[in-house]
């Protein structure tokens, strides 16, 4: 299933620029455990890419390998067509930022700062001359003077990120940058980051758990589970399009369900969902009567009507089990009539009022093209 | 998405790559050095030593004398069990081990029953409270064991303070005879191996979790009954390290008795100075 | 009742406790202030002559030098000893880290007497026997496992990923080490040379079954004139031991927090 409308943001890396990370075939095991398992990847100069996925899934062990912290087990990676394996980290030339920001508490902003110009023996004059413009870069030209204790959490993060791009690093590495940052900070930051990711133009690899973050600022997401490199590909493509129902039910909510395919109609296929209820998908060609799939429907594409729903689509009538008022908008749970299947609906609320009490019997309607279905 | 086959060649190794796998052992070989050199062989060598044929000079000939060619007091290359034969079968050398035994017994138990309500005073004292205990508790172990022998000798001398104050509360009117008795044998030696054994205490009951405690207080448990069925009993191991420790020091320390105690509670070891001091 | 009774007695136990430990000192002290010619508390009046006589005699004061040459090279051995170890223990895991650690710290629970008397024929074959520097070498033995027990409990604190920023800005692990790591264990450094000085300078029996007369220590000094001619000059010299002693933990008290020592949960 193609993306319904792929942003003009979004670049998938072409293939006449060399890509300037590669990794290949990488493997990472601890004793008998397995953490990362050949994984391969590439991406293009200047590109935002996010490693996602839940807590111990190996995002952090691949970043790490990429920086050099940790050796790969089997696999190779090249920065630049250089392969890295045996370089120590420090002639890497990446740019490392931590969660915990791992400032120098013993230096000062503009120290922290000249730290990497220092390492690369850059001469007294220039290196000035470059932390004026990184500082100002990340609008903290009054703090050079500052330690690290005397800044916030949100100015720590911008030092933090200024003193590895002040030495223009191959590739910048971010381990989870803005988890320490209460909500609001870290909306702020989001967009922030993004600009000045764009402005400078550096190649990124960012990790996350926080699909909102991934989401909103990736040129594209690498998703990860369990050691394996599930999907990777454009926001929209991997929200809209997953391939396996992790990556369905790790981004965003999904309502899913386990089908078999009962006929099978030119562009549309009916499968037949746990309760005796039939969804139709738009058959991508793939489908033969008989199979299993597990299907599933994002929220935001399930309408609710109070009566008259349209035709030609997925039409149900239930009850509104339960909802949550999320404040720019409401989630309701309805159980369709005569069943257990329960589906998940989204309503924004420019207006501020829900329009469904619970309680209410409506129909919820989706449209076939909306439908997402897995085979397996 | 083609593999870019530009390898710009291999990376030139430096020194300090080819070193850095080892870099944990390199860090860790000057101790190893230090303590084989200085610790683990010449242990060893005094082990050695007992099973010498003795040359019948009595003495420890090293220091001095020994030094010149074919001195010392045993014949090297030889391997005998008399040294050990003769130490078990002297009466007197048995009389002096039973008694320095003994005496490192008593010093022992003196030193537990003391340290462990101590060191679970500190456990449970408020930060800066506990900050000024641990620098009392360590200072006698890092002061001159001589000057503190000396210090208790005044006090506990016929003109000194403790005297005073027993005569002051009227328990005695004549002062009491303390210097050079077990008792005050048994004070300066306490004081002498206390210190590591209430530090080691401490840092055991640290070491076990707090909401163990409050879990147990929140139970309905006593305090009394919470120390006595859990925290007690997770802090034996530690406790037994500290015994041993104390058991070592009580059995090593040799100084303190041969300058406050009366010449029976000299141990082997003080036995084995002056021996060596007349030769 | 019985309960605010129980805690009395419990805080006089503590109170008693540290008059144990402290009252020798203190008596030790004051002794040296008396102005007679015999070791008495000084009742009405305080005199210095006692020091004064203490620096005036160049037997005192030779070893006085000996005793900081010696404890000098003390705190040399020990730290690059300790340091070197600590780090390897605080950054690297060993299959028997657990173990070897505890080993390293054996030698200061070893009595003063076993390690001087066994280090004796080391001392003499090497030829280094009545030196400064196999007295300090002892010395050594137990100071480094302090030295490595400060050291350890500050770079256990520090936040790892604060060496990793660093190698990953481009530093070589020597560069990590004297920019980043020195810098912040610094004060823990300076209360492990501190410690490796108050040993040494006090430590007494080593010093006898290693040193000659030509290098005897202030407390080698001390003992046969405590033992023979107890004139308040002993008290002088164990005024200054003391002095030196208690100013040494009260600046390692300010420079680290001493209580980590034993709050430091070894199985971390």
């Amino acid at each position: 299933m193609k993306a319904a409308n792929p942003s003009s943001f979004e670049r998938t890396p072409s293939a006449d620029v060399p890509p300037v990370l590669e990794v290949r075939g990488v493997w990472k095991t601890f004793g008998d455990a397995v953490a990362v398992e050949s994984v391969s990847f590439d991406v293009a100069d200047g590109e935002f890419l996010f490693l996602i996925g839940p807590s111990g899934c190996g995002k952090t062990t691949t970043l790490r390998m990429i920086g050099g912290y940790l050796e790969p087990t089997r696999g190779d990676i090249y920065i630049r067509g250089r392969r890295m394996n045996d370089v120590p980290l420090e002639k890497r030339n990446i740019g490392m930022v931590f969660q915990s920001y791992a400032l120098f508490p013993h230096m000062t902003v503009a120290e922290n700062v000249a730290f990497g110009l220092r390492m690369r023996g850059v001469p007294k004059r220039e290196r000035a001359e470059r932390i004026a413009n990184v500082l100002d870069l990340v609008e903290l030209s009054e703090f050079a003077d500052r330690y690290p204790v005397q800044l916030s959490g949100g100015q720590r993060q911008r030092v933090a990120i200024a003193r590895v791009v002040v030495y223009e690093p191959d590739i910048l590495l971010l381990d989870e940058p803005l988890a320490n940052l209460d909500r609001r900070l870290r909306d702020s930051m989001r967009v922030e980051l993004k600009k000045l990711q764009e402005k400078v133009g550096i190649t990124t690899v960012y990790v996350t758990h926080d699909q909102e973050e991934a989401l909103s600022m990736a040129d594209r997401i690498a998703v990860m589970e369990g050691g394996h490199l599930l999907q990777l590909g454009t926001p929209s493509e991997v929200y809209n399009s997953p391939k396996s129902p992790f990556v369905a039910t790790f981004l965003g909510n999904t309502s899913s369900y386990q089908a078999t395919v009962s006929s099978v109609d030119g562009t549309f296929t009916d499968l037949e969902i746990d309760g005796g209820l039939t969804v139709r998908v738009v058959n991508g060609g793939d489908l033969e009567p008989g199979e299993n799939c597990l299907v599933s429907v994002r929220p935001e594409r399930v309408a609710l009507f109070k009566a008259s729903p349209p035709e030609d689509q997925n039409v149900f009538r239930g009850q509104i089990d339960f909802l949550s008022y999320l404040g720019a908008g409401v989630e309701y749970i309805i159980r369709i009539d005569g069943t257990d299947v329960t589906i998940r609906a989204h309503e924004a609320l420019p207006a501020g009022q829900p329009s469904h009490r619970e309680g209410e019997s409506v129909y919820v309607a989706w449209e076939p093209g909306q439908t997402v279905y897995l085979k397996g | 998405m083609t593999v870019v086959e530009t390898d710009l060649g291999g990376y030139q190794k430096t020194v300090v790559d080819r070193l850095a796998p080892y870099a944990k052992y390199l860090l860790l070989s000057p101790m190893i050095l230090l303590m084989l050199g200085f610790f683990v062989i010449p242990l060893l060598w005094l082990l050695r030593i007992s099973f010498y044929e003795s040359r019948g000079a009595s003495g420890f000939g090293i220091g001095g004398a020994a030094g010149q060619e074919g001195g010392g007091f045993y014949v090297e290359g030889t391997w005998t069990l008399d040294n050990y034969v003769r130490f078990f079968t002297d009466d007197y050398f048995m009389s002096v081990m039973m008694f320095t035994i003994g005496f490192a017994l008593l010093v022992t138990l003196v030193t537990m029953i003391l340290a462990y309500p101590m060191a679970y005073y500190i456990y449970r004292a408020p930060p800066k409270l506990k900050t000024a205990l641990i620098l009392i508790v360590i200072l006698p172990k890092l002061s001159n064991m001589l000057v503190l022998v000396y210090g208790l000798q005044m006090l506990l001398a016929n003109n000194g303070l403790v005297n005073e104050l027993i005569m002051l509360v009227g328990v005695s009117d004549e002062p009491i005879k303390l210097v050079y008795t077990l008792f005050s044998a048994t004070v300066s030696k306490v004081l002498l191996v206390i210190p590591y054994t209430i530090l080691v205490i401490t840092a055991t009951l640290h070491t076990l979790d707090p909401s163990l405690r409050e879990a147990s207080r929140g139970l309905g448990a006593s305090p009394f009954k919470t120390f006595w069925l859990v925290t007690f009993p997770l802090s034996v191991p530690g406790t037994l390290i500290a015994l041993l420790i104390t058991i070592v020091w009580a059995l090593g320390a040799f100084v303190s008795p041969s300058l406050l105690g009366n010449p029976e509670t000299q141990t082997l070891r003080s036995r084995f100075r002056s021996r060596r001091s007349r030769t | 009742m019985g309960a605010v009774l129980r805690k009395y007695a419990w805080h006089a136990f503590a109170i008693l406790m540290c008059i144990y430990f402290l009252a020798p000192m203190v008596i030790a002290v004051l002794m040296s202030f008396t102005p007679s010619r015999f070791l008495r508390l000084p009742t009405d009046k305080w005199s210095l002559r006692w020091y004064e006589a203490f620096f005036n005699d160049p037997k005192w004061m030779e070893s006085l030098t000996n005793s900081l040459v010696v404890a000098g090279l003390t705190i040399v051995i020990s730290l690059i000893v300790g340091m070197a170890a600590a780090l390897a223990f605080s950054r690297f895991k060993f299959k028997w880290g657990t173990t070897i650690y505890t080993l390293a710290l054996t030698p200061v629970f070893t009595p003063a007497v076993i390690i001087g008397m066994s280090m004796l024929g080391v001392a003499y074959q090497t030829g280094m026997w009545g030196g400064h520097l196999i007295i300090a070498i002892a010395h050594s033995l137990w100071a480094f496992p302090l030295v490595i027990m400060v050291l350890r409990v500050s770079l256990d604190g520090l936040d790892r990923s604060i060496e990793e920023a660093a190698r990953g800005m481009g530093a070589s692990p020597f560069q990590v080490f004297y920019l980043i790591i020195l810098p912040l264990i610094g004060p823990s450094v300076l209360v492990g040379a501190l410690f490796a000085f108050i040993i040494s300078i006090n430590e007494f029996i080593m010093a006898l079954f290693l040193g000659t007369s030509e290098t005897e220590t202030m407390p080698r000094v001390i003992y046969p004139t405590l033992r023979y001619r107890l004139t308040p000059l002993v008290a002088a010299a164990s005024g200054i031991l003391m002095l030196v002693t208690v100013i040494g933990l009260l600046a390692s008290a300010r420079l680290m927090n001493l209580r980590r020592l034993v709050e430091y949960n070894r199985s971390q």
